[in-house]
């Protein structure tokens, strides 16, 4: 990536989650770094990465706090791959996820995971680490 | 007549109450004599007895999550309440105006109601977790609905795939209902069904009511609440679609008038509170936006032709209590005397039912954290006694866990024993108010009522509550707020033991509850057998009716009643009200 070009992230909640304090403060954080925000609230894992297509992001960044977090994150990656997303985009998610699912994250393909009580700084170097 | 009613419409709650206060005979505790020797005294040990750094920084400002920053001083004398007047400011329990607490014996007569709140999976699944909660002594019954019920999708959605069951339980018609209260008596528990919204209060306690009639329960029997707010729909809720707040609050007005006029010891409403403060926002605008909220409904259903009383004396209200001790029992104390003082001299309401602030309060979610998280055991007993001594009439108590998932059956039980040693191990609960009087929170108390009048004000000159709301004017100020509090987090002003002070280093993760891996399944074949029995041009022809009455401007309850005997889902009355009303692009950040 060149290095005068903004990070562009597209930030959602998939399905119904009603919860948007988390993705509003990390919008907002990312902005703050720097970096341009997408925020498109609730999508399905379609939309979501419809909108990633047609906004040409650079990362996608998904908040959950529900508990669904495995089911729509990896039905979202299906579509990714499916799409050829997989590998051009860095996908990251945060929000209410049990320990112990943090590695089945990974292993579904999200490059990092970022759990409540992240802070400010883990979460932007996160992001930078990994559209390097 | 219409020019005096007009002058009355035009002057602010502020300026009405302080018309009607300032004839007032007062009856101050404290004559001027006792008054200026105390002051004498107090000056001098202030500038003897207290060093220098405390006199010149008298007031400090706590910092707390979801706190106000309300300066406290060092400490607190006769001097800070010298003008109280017993009877005129407190009175006697259940005496108005109220600040005491609503009734004259309190938990001598009736305990808060121990009510936690349930809900995850298929409605099996929530109907044994409520049965373990009222075997082990639980008062009432808190239910929680998931994802995809909440926002009214259907299970078949797309948008409800890989949601159903999470955080609350998966409902999509009335044999849902009657799975979910299998083996409860309706007629005996008081069943709190929290719907959010209105658009979903009209579509799911109607398939409540059906259920009831094929149970022989007659309405008037039914005892429990709806949440029914337009403010968890149009500005707490994130959601992909949201009708025009204008048609929503219209919805949570039909609401109140047929369950008001039809299951008359139903709470109609439960005006939030909790959720709008855990969005990000201090307990004061908290108070400010449900009164200004409970005036929009009762200036609305007096132009529908109601009585003040009529709509006034079920009116409840629901509260975030948070970490900031003597502030939450004050604040309490605080809106109680302000909406008595609504209710009578704004209103003119003639029953004393009608004026007092009943409530159900929450333990704050958003002041628990992941780290070590047995430490949110403590906070939410803080927060629990700071309610009961605040006098609530029902609680529920976050778990230790939620930071994790939704609680597990041990972290559900801890918390309902956190009420239970409060109320038969402290002893709290046998002396009523037992901080009235103390100069400090007294005082407290004064300079947060008018604080929360002050917001009222802002409200009311920005057009009223559905302007403020439809402006945007609201959602900014929660989103300065948190956006504010977050850096004080960060910068680590605000402290949170193991979060952000005193970091853990060697804490260990807990095992988080599971969820039940087949709800999903369980409630798509449960959907598809039920569709397949329904009389679909009788659906059709419900769903129709309901349009015409959305359109109309009738009460469309009947409408959705209907519409839950023949069978309608939830996810297809949602589709009705969202091609009736239209989609309102809610005001937004980014």
């Amino acid at each position: 990536m060149e290095s005068s070009k903004k990070i562009k992230i597209l930030m959602c909640c998939l399905g119904p989650e009603t919860h948007n304090r988390g993705i509003i403060t990390v919008s907002s954080m990312l902005r703050e770094a720097g970096m341009e925000i997408v925020y498109i609230g609730n999508a399905s894992p379609e939309e979501a990465i419809n909108a990633a297509i047609d906004e040409d992001v650079d990362v996608v960044g998904i908040s959950s706090l529900s508990g669904a977090h495995l089911k729509l994150g990896s039905a979202m990656m299906e579509v990714a791959k499916s799409k050829g997303l997989w590998g051009n985009v860095v996908f990251l998610i945060g929000g209410v996820i049990p320990p112990k699912d943090i590695s089945k994250l990974k292993e579904i393909g999200y490059h990092a995971v970022l759990p409540s009580g992240s802070t400010r700084e883990e979460i932007v170097s996160c992001v930078l680490k990994c559209s390097a | 007549m219409s020019e005096a009613n007009n002058s009355i419409a035009n002057k602010t709650t502020r300026q009405i109450l302080n018309e009607s206060f300032c004839n007032e005979r007062k009856a101050p505790l404290y004559d001027n004599e006792a008054l200026s020797e105390i002051r004498g005294e107090f000056d001098k040990w202030q500038n003897t007895s207290v060093r220098t750094e405390n006199r010149e920084n008298w007031f400090e400002v706590p910092k707390t999550v979801l706190g106000s920053e309300t300066p406290r001083g060092l400490v607190y004398s006769p001097l800070n309440v010298s003008k109280l007047d017993y009877m005129n400011d407190l009175g006697n329990p259940g005496q108005e105006p109220f600040t005491r607490g609503i009734h004259s014996n309190m938990y001598r007569g009736r305990t808060f109601t121990q009510r936690q709140l349930v809900g995850f999976g298929a409605p099996e699944d929530t109907n044994s977790r409520i049965k373990f909660l009222l075997e082990h002594g639980a008062t009432g019954i808190n239910l929680l609905f998931d994802m995809p019920t909440i926002q009214m999708y259907d299970c078949d959605d797309p948008m409800s795939k890989g949601s159903v069951g999470s955080c609350g339980v998966s409902v999509n018609h009335v044999d849902d209902w009657d799975l979910l209260f299998d083996g409860i008596d309706l007629a005996k528990e008081t069943v709190s069904i929290v719907t959010h919204y209105p658009s979903n209060t009209a579509i799911l306690f109607p398939m409540y009511l059906v259920l009831s009639e094929r149970r022989d329960i007659p309405w008037n029997q039914l005892k429990g609440s709806v949440q029914n707010d337009v403010t968890m729909e149009e500005l707490v809720r994130n959601a992909a679609e949201y009708i025009p707040p204008e048609d929503c609050f219209r919805v949570e007005c039909d609401n109140i008038e047929f369950i008001r006029e039809n299951v008359p010891k139903w709470n109609f409403i439960t005006l939030n509170g909790y959720n709008f403060r855990e969005f990000g926002t201090s307990g004061i605008t908290q108070m400010a936006v449900a009164v200004s909220h409970a005036m929009a409904i009762l200036d609305e259903m007096q132009k529908r032709g109601h009585d003040v009383d009529w709509v006034g004396e079920r009116l409840a209200f629901f509260w975030s209590v948070g970490m900031d001790f003597f502030e939450e029992i004050s604040l309490l104390r605080a809106v109680r005397r302000l909406w008595y003082k609504i209710m009578k001299y704004k209103y003119h309401a003639q029953k004393p039912r009608s004026m007092w602030m009943r409530c159900h309060v929450q333990t704050s979610g958003i002041s628990l954290v992941r780290e070590e998280p047995l430490n949110n055991i403590i906070r939410s007993a803080y927060e629990a006694l700071a309610a009961v001594l605040g006098g609530v009439q029902s609680l529920h108590v976050d778990s230790y866990d939620e930071a994790y998932a939704v609680p597990s059956e041990e972290a559900s039980l801890l918390s309902l024993r956190n009420q239970q040693i409060i109320e038969h191990e402290t002893g709290v609960t046998s002396v009523v108010d037992p901080l009235g009087g103390s100069y400090y929170v007294e005082s407290l108390t004064r300079e947060l009522e008018e604080k929360i009048l002050s917001e009222i004000t802002e409200i009311e000159e920005h057009g009223g509550y559905v302007a403020a709301i439809s402006d945007g004017f609201i959602l900014q100020k929660v989103y300065n707020y948190f956006y504010e509090e977050q850096k004080k987090l960060e910068n680590g002003v605000i402290k949170i033991v193991a979060h952000n002070w005193q970091k853990t280093t060697h804490g260990k993760d807990i095992e988080a509850f599971k969820y039940p891996e087949e709800a999903e399944v369980v409630q798509l074949e449960r959907l598809n057998k039920f569709k397949a029995k329904r009389n679909s041009l009788e659906v059709q022809e419900s769903l129709n009716e309901l349009y015409k009455a959305c359109k109309s401007g009738i009460n469309i309850v009947p409408y959705t009643l209907n519409c839950a005997r023949s069978g309608c889902t939830v996810g297809e009355q949602w589709k009705v009200f969202k091609d009736a009303f239209g989609v309102w692009k809610r005001p937004g950040l980014f």
